[in-house]
């Protein structure tokens, strides 16, 4: 957890690549070609006309761009109403998931009591139970409690199934605090309570955003759930909404496609930007912990 | 005898103020417990929920259901789907597993050469990693799909290769298949394998190379067997990946053309959702759930020695 700790890549003295090799370069076109070809021809082809989306040989570049995809995505699809869903869905589970994940992070940080880390390790291992695998049993459960249809179901499922990730993440973070702020604070008769929300929570702040980014991006991308517990018309959210609408099943694949893809992907992708840094640093040691 | 009473007498109370701080609004308890309770309610009782659910004929078509023991394992291991599912769902993990360590392996080496650019590199490389699958996998459905004379094949034909309708044919629908999956999960593998690559330490590469060895020989005989553990940690993360893989599949093939591209996944979903039997669903679930399990405890095993140090 070294390194989530700093909360930026660094790196040690004395490891890492020795000589660097410039045959690489050989390869970087290639490696641009495989990523970017794909995303391109969807980047451009949303402001491509039908027409033009469907010649041979195909444009990259858009000849005559128009923005009547994206028109015909928020007028005639009504595809504002799924990206706000999956604003709501995000932003809860976040909010819910960084409370309830920070709270259970600061207890395993800052006590020491017996299976602790047993409880650590079984939530790694909770974590890893695919939503595939409890979809069924999601729908049945949903369905008792009457909440089929609404977005506290996803709000739920994804606060449960983030809150592992969460606390590891997290408690890496607490890690670093020093204890003797806890200790001044209760001698300046702080609770626990107050110690966590005044001291622990401020300082966490890097540590909370990048965990807040990471469960962000995993809750906005999430499919099978609300397909399966969340797919009428008026809650679905955005990647529900492309798969009803563009999916195989679908009768005709409407050029709107590409314009919803690029709504759909960029949030994310802004976010990705501004926040890797720091994902790559506390994905990696995640996996080196 | 005295001391005797004074001690039985003071011991209870010992325990109970020993005792008391842990369920204090201050202590641990408190703070842990609604996430832990919040996490076990919808990982673990679904889980064992299903397991309950694979035992009954319950099914969304009708009201009520009973009590069938084993009688829809039975139904799995007979079904005439099986082979093929069985066939389809190990060449797809297989493929996706092997295709995203050796890729993801090169790639990794790739970006560790620090060369001016490489970061700007790392982050593109990384880029698929944060796409909603759902969107990558109607993407490339647009690109080899759509039409015969679309995008994918336009750059095929650069290359020599005939324009191919790629969803009707079995094994060219497969073939996409692996290759979409693959595509959306290299760029995790490069993470793990980059985080791997960064914690190698020079000395060692330092002495090889004075002692004459070539890049080749440093690679195999230092970085290989180094990097075993971040291996076999991204092989368990990528086999589970590829295993319970939804989301692309049902985007891109939906287990068509026919079912020729039928994984377990799909069949869950289908016998789930479309054909309301989810008792049987349940079924294929659980199954599922049992190779997760062993994919968890490897996990967990590799993980164990190192998190010791």
């Amino acid at each position: 957890m070294t390194i989530a700790q700093q909360g930026a890549p660094r790196r040690r003295p004395g490891r890492g690549p020795l000589d660097p090799n410039p045959v690489a370069y050989i390869f970087y076109p290639l490696l641009i070609l495989a990523v970017l070809g794909p995303l391109s021809w969807a980047l451009f082809g949303g402001f491509k006309n039908a027409n033009e989306l469907f010649t041979y040989p195909p444009t990259i570049w858009p000849r005559s761009p128009t923005l009547q995809n994206f028109f015909d995505l928020f007028q005639r699809l009504g595809f504002g109403n799924y990206i706000w869903n999956t604003v709501i869905v995000s932003f809860f589970t976040v909010l819910f998931t960084l409370f309830f994940g920070g709270l259970a992070a600061y207890a395993l940080s800052r006590w020491d009591f017996r299976y602790k880390n047993v409880l650590l390790v079984a939530l790694l291992g909770l974590q890893l139970i695919p939503s595939t695998v409890n979809i069924v049993p999601y729908y049945m459960i949903m369905n008792q409690l009457g909440l089929l249809n609404t977005h506290a179901a996803l709000v739920i499922i994804y606060t449960a199934t983030h809150i592992p990730i969460t606390v590891w993440v997290l408690k890496g973070f607490f890690d670093t605090v020093p204890r003797s702020l806890d200790e001044a604070a209760a001698i300046d008769g702080c609770s626990k309570w107050r110690t966590y929300w005044s001291i622990i929570m401020p300082l966490s702040l890097p540590g909370l955003s990048v965990a807040g980014f990471l469960i962000f991006v995993s809750a906005w991308s999430e499919f099978l759930v609300p397909l399966v517990i969340a797919s009428n018309k008026d809650v679905a959210v955005a990647s529900v909404g492309l798969f009803t609408f563009f999916g195989p099943d679908s009768s005709m694949s409407y050029p709107a496609l590409l314009a919803a893809t690029l709504v759909t992907v960029i949030p994310v992708v802004i976010g990705y930007f501004f926040a890797q840094r720091y994902i790559v640093s506390g994905l990696t040691a995640f996996a080196e912990k | 005898m005295t001391t005797d009473i004074h001690a039985t007498g003071a011991a209870p109370a010992r325990r109970v103020s020993a005792r008391r701080p842990k369920f204090r609004l201050n202590g641990y308890f408190f703070f842990l417990f609604p996430g832990v309770a919040i996490v076990l309610s919808m990982t673990l009782f679904p889980a064992l929920y299903g397991i309950y659910m694979s035992l009954t004929n319950i099914n969304l078509g009708y009201v009520g259901s009973s009590f069938v023991g084993l009688d829809n394992y039975v139904r799995f291991f007979t079904s005439p789907d099986l082979g093929l599912i069985a066939r389809n769902t190990a060449l797809f993990v297989a493929c996706c597993v092997v295709l995203q360590a050796c890729i993801g392996l090169a790639v990794a080496i790739l970006l560790n050469q620090r060369l001016p650019g490489h970061q700007i590199m790392r982050s593109m490389t990384i880029l698929p990693w944060v796409l909603p699958s759902v969107v990558v996998g109607l993407v490339f459905l647009q690109i080899f799909g759509g039409s015969r004379l679309g995008f994918g094949n336009y750059v095929l034909s650069l290359f020599g290769i005939g324009q191919q309708s790629w969803f009707s044919d079995p094994v060219l629908a497969m073939t996409i298949l692996i290759a979409v999956c693959t595509w959306r999960g290299i760029p995790f593998s490069v993470i793990m394998f980059l985080g791997g690559l960064q914690t190698l330490p020079r000395d060692a590469f330092e002495a090889a190379t004075i002692d004459g060895a070539s890049r080749w020989q440093r690679f195999r005989y230092i970085t290989l067997p180094m990097l075993r553990p971040i291996m076999l940690i991204s092989v368990i993360m990528s086999t589970g990946g590829a295993l319970n893989s939804l989301d692309i599949p049902l985007a891109l093939t939906g287990g068509g053309p026919g079912n020729a591209t039928e994984l377990i996944a799909i069949s869950l979903y289908k016998q789930s959702f479309f054909h309301l039997d989810i008792g049987y669903g349940a079924t294929i679930g659980t199954i599922m759930l049992i190779a997760n399990l062993v994919l968890i405890i490897l996990y967990l095993a590799v993980l164990q020695p190192r998190r010791e140090n």
